[in-house]
């Protein structure tokens, strides 16, 4: 369904948010997996080239997940990148706006690998139509 | 599978207190400024991110605790609380909880406690503003998250909205909305504000768009509410561009006045950097003997291009080690900031608790002290700064009758001095009364009024340090049980640093802690008596001289020698290791090394000065070392093992002895 080669950034202030993510991913068989803490280094990261996927967190300091969405969105290499926004907050609000913004889905922390399993079938299913 | 488990919690646990440490500081400095609203954002993430990570590490107590706090603080944040200082002890509770929490976690020992009473208080406060604060938004989402109940809420809404939808209804609109708050009522500057600001839209312009907008708020269930953009540019109030350029100034304002910078860090563990400084030390010794050997082979063999192309080399490799030796020792550096942050909170409980009000101000946290000092330095900066707190400071009334502000303030500050690195104490109270001072030491009979009589006041002052000693009046909670001082005293000449005081009645009092830059490496004097040679640390020499034996003359038992209109007692450091000195009587001439301990000289006869040596202290195992006047041993350039006295302990003994 989608390649388990493929390079996967993860955004997340917090090291040990980043480790459980990756984690998690290493679980469902993915490896190349980088990370930034940030939203301004994981967009000088992407620019850099090679990312398939974008794995981030909502609440940073400096350059926010919505943030980089946007940024990813209006630029003109990366805009079609798959974006999969964690996020503690069960607002809607919030989930309207990642949305509008542009998200591929969103994930609620705590999640479990099946449920990060499921979001990203989801995502490479719907790009694949 | 398990390995990687414990060395995600170890990271949390590591993170998490390094968070609390921040956490700790930055509550204390909202408290004086309540309206910046970066700190609150913040402290609010902190949170947020502690309670993220415990949820999927399954630390169900810490969720509990951090939710409801998190709650409250998202109530501060968006002004339904206002931070008074019982909110505030209660959320300061709340972070020791945590605290505690993280204890359980480190100990893995599955101890629960019991959070009714602190998550009652959260509760109350966090329900306490639930009336104040009516509208839309604010009672939907205190329904929503009826805080402690709503541990589950990642089951409340599942994210099954038809992602595409959405997203081809807002198609080619996410460049427009690029501010993140819904609520347009809330600080910062808002885009109606700047709008008027610039003159693009009136002021009423901007109310009837926001009523339009509560209108729909109203009337509509999601949280999909149009922009005051949107809704200006839709009534053709203002046209798309000016929204736009205006938005673009919106969140660069908002990033303004953001605390911290993340640094680019990797962790790596203290033993690790501690094997490194280990080889770096062994190579310090063999650079050391290399140089010696060369120096010899050169005086034979002057002439021979081999060893002066060796000589090149080794003046090469000389250079690299000291480099590399200042760079190792800088990864062992760490800003004094993380002793200091825990004392502003401290500060703050014990003025609160004991009725004073005490600002604590702090200079210089960037200055950086290695690793080994920071951890030992803490326990005597707390006893210092609760001394300046408790006994320093005066209560407001007797403050301002003395013309002073009712506010007393205690500056912690951070600072260079050459080689060593200096932390000062000072505080603007009540100061050290010399004259009760000596009464007191005549009273407790640690001296005689004979010997008070003839003593300086910074001499006087010193008996602060002995133990038993205390000035406290009453023992109160805080301080004031006659130990402390000495133990500080003791810490610190331990780090083989010294303590000084400087005090003025009604005006204050500074306490000046002086501390090395690294311990594991030191400059040293190599003296020699008989066969026998030792290492002084070059901290604590002043000078040497060479004297004629007959300028030594006894006062009352003690040798001593007139030294530039100074009387400096004199010790033979062969008679400390009873050893028999070439010396002792053949010679004329002795040497003298003069060295300082406390401010005090004192003077050490050997038999020859070999001079100045780069030495890296090596402990003795399974020696009680320093008690006897050894701090150590070191290998010289020539490889002979040497022994490091340590002159705070020979010289405060021989103190002692003729009190």
């Amino acid at each position: 369904m989608y390649d388990k080669n493929m390079k996967i950034l993860v955004v997340d202030d917090f090291s040990t948010m980043r480790r459980i993510v990756k984690n998690i991913l290493k679980q469902l068989g993915f490896d190349k997996i980088e990370e930034a803490e940030d939203g301004e280094q994981a967009f000088t990261k992407l620019k850099s080239g090679g990312f398939d996927f974008l794995v981030t967190d909502w609440n940073m300091p400096n350059v926010s997940g919505l943030e980089l969405l946007k940024r990813v969105r209006s630029d003109a290499k990366l805009k079609s990148m798959p974006v999969l926004m964690v996020t503690a907050e069960a607002e809607k609000e919030q989930v309207v706006e990642a949305v509008k913004a542009g998200v591929n889905n969103y994930v609620i922390k705590p999640f479990t690998a099946d449920v990060l399993k499921e979001k990203i079938d989801k995502i490479f299913e719907k790009l694949k139509k | 599978m398990a390995d990687e488990m414990d060395e995600i919690i170890s990271d949390f646990l590591i993170e998490t207190t390094e968070l609390i440490e921040e956490l700790s500081q930055k509550f204390v400095e909202l408290e004086t400024n309540r309206d910046n609203q970066a700190l609150v954002n913040d402290i609010f993430r902190s949170v947020h991110t502690i309670k993220g990570a415990s949820g999927f590490l399954g630390f169900t107590q810490m969720v509990q605790l951090t939710h409801i706090t998190e709650s409250v603080l998202k109530k501060i944040k968006d002004g339904d609380i206002f931070l008074a200082p019982n909110i505030m002890d209660v959320i300061l509770e709340s972070i020791d909880m945590v605290k505690v929490l993280l204890e359980h976690i480190k100990q893995k020992d599955d101890v629960e406690e019991d959070l009714t009473g602190i998550l009652g208080k959260l509760q109350d406060v966090y329900d306490g503003a639930g009336t104040s604060a009516e509208g839309g938004k604010s009672t939907k989402q205190a329904s929503a998250k009826s805080a402690i109940s709503a541990r589950g809420e990642h089951e409340e809404l599942h994210p099954d909205i038809d992602t595409e939808d959405l997203q081809s209804n807002f198609a080619g609109e996410y460049e427009d909305n690029d501010y993140r708050e819904v609520d347009e009522a809330k600080p910062p500057k808002h885009l109606g504000e700047l709008l008027v600001e610039d003159g693009k839209v009136s002021e009423d312009d901007v109310e009837e768009a926001l009523t339009i907008q509560s209108m729909i708020k109203e009337s509509i269930d999601t949280g999909d509410v149009p922009k005051v953009g949107e809704i200006l540019t839709a009534t053709d109030k203002a046209s798309k561009e000016d929204v736009k350029k205006v938005l673009a100034k919106q969140p660069a304002q908002s990033d303004k006045g953001q605390p911290q910078q993340v640094e680019q860090t990797i962790r790596v563990d203290v033993e690790r950097l501690d094997n490194v400084l280990n080889l770096v030390g062994e190579l310090v010794l063999a650079r050391n003997r290399l140089m010696k050997l060369v120096a010899n082979l050169d005086i034979k063999y002057s002439e021979t291009a081999d060893i002066s192309h060796l000589s090149e080399l080794t003046a090469f490799i000389n250079l690299i080690t000291t480099d590399l030796q200042l760079a190792v020792m800088k990864t062992r550096m760490q800003p004094v900031k993380k002793v200091f942050n825990k004392f502003p909170r401290m500060v703050r409980d014990l003025a609160r608790t004991m009725k004073k009000e005490v600002e604590l101000r702090l200079v210089g946290e960037e200055t950086e002290l290695d690793k080994s000092i920071i951890e030992e330095v803490g326990d005597p900066l707390v006893h210092l700064i609760r001394n300046a707190a408790d006994h320093g400071i005066e209560l407001p009334d007797v403050r301002e009758s003395a013309g002073k502000t009712r506010h007393g303030t205690v500056i912690l500050s951070a600072y260079q001095e050459g080689n060593n690195i200096v932390l000062a104490i000072e505080d603007d109270g009540k100061g050290i009364d010399v004259d009760k001072l000596k009464e007191k030491i005549v009273e407790k009979e640690f001296a005689s009024q004979d010997e008070i009589d003839r003593m300086s006041d910074k001499e006087v002052l010193d008996y602060i340090f002995l133990p038993g000693f205390s000035t406290a009046k009453l023992v109160t909670d805080v301080s004031g049980r006659g130990v402390g001082m000495d133990v500080v005293k003791t810490n610190i000449t331990k780090l083989n640093g010294s303590i000084s005081i400087e005090t003025e009645v009604g005006q204050g009092t500074r306490f000046l802690l002086r501390l090395p830059l690294t311990l594991a490496i030191i400059q040293a004097l190599m003296v020699g008596v008989a066969d026998e040679v030792f290492a002084v640390p070059l901290s604590s020499v002043v000078e040497t001289v060479r004297l004629d034996k007959k300028d030594i003359k006894t006062i009352r038992g003690q040798e001593t020698v007139f030294l530039r209109d100074e009387v400096v007692p004199v010790y033979r450091l062969a008679n400390k290791f009873y050893i028999t000195s070439t010396s002792a009587d053949d010679t004329e001439k002795v040497y003298m090394v003069v060295i300082v301990v406390n401010e005090k000289k004192f003077g050490m006869m050997v038999d020859k000065l070999y001079g100045q040596e780069e030495v890296v202290i090596k402990s003795i195992e399974g020696f009680s070392n320093s008690a006897d006047g050894i701090a150590g041993a070191t290998i010289t350039g020539d490889g002979k093992v040497v022994l490091i006295i340590d002159p705070t302990v020979i010289f405060s003994s021989t103190l002692q002895g003729h009190k």
